[in-house]
């Protein structure tokens, strides 16, 4: 049971560790202008009441 | 002003082939046979024209019909491989609706549907995480996990959900990606088993690869089939229980490695 411990916990750890890492790497690197974009397409939503009619 | 594309300004190859690469990524984000029919000909209609639409398991073609002169032209394309994306499915919709009211002209529809394609992320990455991993955990409660089986299916979806996020950014294998997100999961689910904090550890670490089940590809599955899209409802079951496999093969693995005998 303890050598499933611990291969539980190497695991884990591991995981963490390269996903704590990865984050810290990327927020680094990534520009502050490509985080987020929004697209808009405003339309009349009056036609949308025959969206699903065929 | 109300914009028609059926002058000679607008060539109906540009335009077919235009609804094919619309199509490709309706259909690669998410939406039904039917959602993509259904907006192609009310765009096709701003071209005086008709359309067609065939689908096969990795490629789309359309064949443009011109009402006046019947003149037909074809194109196809590979289905764009993006993630599922409602976000962008009900921006394309949209376009659709803004071309079909006459508001654009073909080349503002064309730079618009690039633009939706290439950079349309509303949600925040994290607040999606974060939702993920209370549905999760809500998951293993409405299964009778308790309290403390709860934080560690939050535990193992919070760090498979960012590893799943992390290598398909870097455009890994989705089935890869769903084998080694679900066998991180489980191992994380598992603690129940291995240090005895929970009365349901078999909850914990049956729900814990719960948020990778293909969902959106089953139910679309279903919805083509109703549609009479036998071909493309085949295509994404398949899809789908590919995924389910990997995510199977995910577990056991967690299971021998684990040394947890359940069966």
């Amino acid at each position: 049971m303890l050598t499933t411990k611990i291969i539980w916990l190497l695991i884990v750890s591991v995981s963490l560790v390269v996903l704590i890492g990865y984050i810290l790497y990327h927020e680094e690197n990534q520009l502050s202008g490509h985080r987020h974009h929004f697209v808009e397409i405003d339309h009349n939503d009056n036609f949308t009441d025959d969206d699903d009619v065929e | 002003m109300t914009t028609t594309w059926s002058d000679r300004q607008c060539d109906k190859n540009d335009i077919c082939r235009f609804f094919t690469r619309y199509a490709s990524y309706m259909l690669g984000c998410g939406a039904t046979c039917q959602r993509i029919g259904i907006n192609l000909q009310r765009m096709a209609k701003v071209a005086d024209s008709t359309v067609d639409l065939i689908i096969l398991p990795s490629h789309i073609m359309i064949t443009l019909v011109d009402n006046q002169t019947g003149q037909a032209c074809h194109h196809s394309e590979t289905i764009a491989k993006v993630p599922i994306s409602y976000e962008i499915n009900t921006l394309l919709s949209k376009l659709s609706w803004k071309i079909a009211e006459g508001d654009i002209s073909f080349p503002s529809a064309v730079d618009m549907l690039e633009r939706v394609v290439t950079t349309a992320r509303s949600l925040n990455p994290w607040g999606v995480m974060f939702m993920v991993v209370l549905a999760n955990a809500a998951f293993c409660r409405l299964f009778g996990g308790d309290i403390h089986a709860m934080a560690i299916v939050a535990g193992a979806t919070l760090v498979g959900y960012g590893f799943k996020n992390i290598l398909l950014s870097c455009h890994i294998d989705v089935k890869v990606v769903f084998l080694l997100c679900s066998f991180i999961s489980a191992i994380i689910g598992s603690a129940g088993y291995i240090f005895h904090v929970t009365p349901t550890p078999e909850v914990a670490l049956g729900t814990s690869v719960l948020y990778l089940i293909p969902g959106i590809p089953y139910i679309n599955s279903i919805t083509d089939m109703m549609t009479n899209h036998y071909l493309c409802a085949c295509s994404r079951f398949m899809n789908a229980l590919l995924l389910t496999g990997c995510i199977a093969i995910g577990l056991t693995a967690a299971f021998l490695v684990m040394n947890i005998k359940i069966f």
